[in-house]
């Protein structure tokens, strides 16, 4: 075996070490395991002399120049079915027992009124429940999610800047500086923020930027 | 009179033996809160306490809330010393810095229980980035408020030591200290705790200016209430009297006032609340006087009765101080509840049913453990730590 000069030695331990301090990547739905991230404060610590974070996810969070999202949903066309929301589940890594999942749906009984929380325990897409019409045809379903806020308390209110307003208009999070403080849940006005109460203690959110990259 | 030497040798073993159980019995309580802790952090995730989706903040965050308050009115002994010259104030200095330091170091403990990444959340005074969030705020005042009685503590220790009476530059430094204390408490630390929930616009029963001036007057209320429990309790263990009945009657005066403040600011409060008809606050007062009455009645009626017992002379002996405090700790305590879950309880889109907040087991024990961790500091410091003269033996 080729011996390692003293340069490349080096090279292998700073790789070594980096990784063992770096927390696992940040994937597009989060992280699960509970340990590593809990303990991830080594760039926390280095941000906090150094103005910079040598563990935060690139790429993905970065802003598109020049684009300006905004988001519309037609309310003439929602069946009810509920598979946004399922999916979104997924995607942000939250859990699909919540009650009321992170798109909440609410089912109104005409265009004005609503009734409560449209949320059968099927899943849907499974058996009967694969729809392609209403299946309740007298009524109105709305689905509620976040707005991403012009003036967003959320982002206000956090305290490690997490949650930010990008220049791009999406608010978005940063697993990588949440505390799971949940200052951000009291205080979005549609209760629009879920916790990951089972795996990584952050406060997940609708990222929308992140899922079209 | 050998026998009465035996006698009181006999005594003072057991109280040594009652002292060594309890300290014991807290040593299990805190392991069991640890291990909860534990559970709750690294093995089943945030999501065996009560808090939910749409309740985020339970218990934590009620003991949070009460603790920093008790951390800030504890100060007001030091006013009483230094800033009034009430010298009788003085057995009690170091009793109500170490009170005031421990409570703070509970409320900490809670806030590190709530967030689901205690070891991130430590660096938030340090690391501080969103400089519009006031928990930045908070959190840097607590590292200030825990280096002034720290400091404070200090001087008193020193002062102590050279038998009650320090040097110009201690007593000087103890003076600033003192006052220094109180107004960073109050002024610095418990008002933006207010402004904490206030600033929630989203949410009825805490957005109100009233809150930070409300958090003051409880935060005082909190303080006493609890100096008061504690000197009556060592008084009747240790059989000396600390203060005396005069000072401890002072004391209770002093509850009746911030307990009429209170009332005074709850009662409009509420008022405004009910009848000005908003959906918001009829629903919150819905909720306070229906699934919630229970604590709505301890928190009212509580302080209420505290303020009158303790309104008149007579009813500021040692049994009537000591049954006022007690109310009034229950009565802040369910205040402190109400604030806290009720103001969560009312759903922000109609039609979503009740929602609800019921603390689990080991969310309970890490509460229970955090209590006994500081009751376990209390005992074991005061009694290695010097404490001025005590008044006199009975
Ligand atoms: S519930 Fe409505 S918005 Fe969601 S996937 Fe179904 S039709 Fe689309
Ligand atoms: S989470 Fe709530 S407050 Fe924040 S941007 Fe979305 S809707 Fe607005
Ligand atoms: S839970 Fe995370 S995102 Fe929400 S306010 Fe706290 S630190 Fe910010």
């Amino acid at each position: 075996m080729k011996k390692l000069n003293r340069r490349e030695f080096v090279k292998l331990a700073g790789l070594a070490g980096g990784y063992a301090l770096w927390p696992p990547k940040l994937g597009v739905a989060g992280r699960d395991a509970l340990w590593p991230q809990k303990l991830g404060v080594v760039g926390d610590i280095i941000e906090g002399i150094t103005g910079f974070n040598p563990t935060k996810p690139s790429g993905a969070l970065e802003p598109i120049p020049g684009v300006k999202f905004g988001m519309v949903i037609d309310l003439d066309r929602c069946i009810g079915c509920r598979r946004c929301s399922y999916a979104c589940s997924r995607e942000n890594n939250v859990p699909d027992i919540i009650s009321p999942p992170y798109i909440t749906l609410f089912e109104t009984e005409s265009v004005t009124g609503i009734s409560g929380i449209y949320h059968p325990t099927e899943t849907p897409g499974a058996g009967t429940t694969m729809m392609y019409t209403k299946l309740r045809k007298d009524k109105w379903y709305m689905p509620v999610q976040c707005n991403h806020c012009d003036d967003a308390p959320c982002v206000q209110v956090c305290p490690t800047g997490a949650t930010y307003k990008a220049p791009d208009g999406i608010v978005m999070i940063n697993y990588d500086k949440c505390i799971g403080c949940r200052y951000c849940m009291v205080a979005c006005p549609y209760q629009a923020r879920r916790f990951n109460w089972f795996h990584t203690g952050f406060t997940p959110k609708c990222r929308i930027r992140i899922e079209i990259h | 009179m050998k026998d009465a030497g035996n006698s009181a040798l006999a005594s003072m073993k057991k109280a040594h033996i009652a002292f060594y159980l309890i300290l014991a019995i807290l040593l299990v309580l805190i392991t069991w809160g640890g291990y909860s802790w534990v559970r709750i952090m690294f093995i089943d995730g945030v999501g065996i306490t009560g808090s939910s989706d749409l309740v985020p903040w339970g218990i934590y965050i009620v003991g949070f809330v009460f603790f920093v308050g008790t951390s800030a009115g504890a100060s007001l002994v030091g006013l009483m010393i230094h800033g009034f010259g009430r010298k009788d104030y003085e057995p009690l200095g170091t009793r109500a810095i170490l009170v005031g330091f421990l409570s703070l170091l509970a409320a900490v403990l809670f806030l590190m229980s709530d967030v689901g990444n205690p070891f991130r959340a430590v660096l938030l005074p340090a690391v501080l980035r969103n400089p519009t969030s006031m928990l930045v705020y908070t959190s840097i005042t607590y590292v200030g408020f825990a280096a002034l009685m720290l400091a404070e503590l200090f001087f008193a220790v020193k002062i102590t030591l050279k038998g009650g009476k320090g040097s110009h530059w201690d007593e000087k430094m103890a003076q600033v200290l003192a006052v220094g204390a109180l107004l960073f408490a109050l002024m610095v630390v418990h008002a933006p705790h207010g402004a904490l929930f206030a600033f929630l616009k989203a949410r009825e029963m805490w957005n109100t200016p009233l809150l930070p001036a409300h958090f003051v007057a409880v935060a005082l209320a909190s303080g006493i209430a609890v100096i008061i429990h504690i000197t009556i309790v060592t008084s009747k263990i240790t059989k000396k009297e600390i203060v005396s009945k005069e000072t401890l009657s002072h004391m209770g005066g002093l509850l009746a006032f911030f307990l009429g403040i209170t009332l005074f600011m709850d009662f409009f409060d509420y008022l405004v609340m009910s009848y000005s008809g908003k959906p918001g606050g009829l629903e919150i007062w819905h909720f306070l006087t229906t699934d919630f009455y229970f604590f709505f009645l301890i928190n009212t009626i509580g302080m209420f009765s505290a303020m009158v017992i303790l309104l008149f002379k007579r009813g500021r002996n040692i049994t009537g101080l000591f049954i006022a405090s007690n109310v009034t700790i229950l009565a802040i305590l369910s205040y402190r509840w109400n604030l806290i879950v009720v103001a969560q309880i009312p759903p922000l889109f109609p039609g979503t049913g009740n929602l609800y907040y019921t603390p689990t087991v080991p969310e309970v024990a890490v509460v229970v453990g955090i209590v006994a961790l500081i009751s376990f500091l209390y005992l074991v410091l005061t009694t290695v730590l010097p404490m001025e003269e005590t008044v006199q033996e009975n």
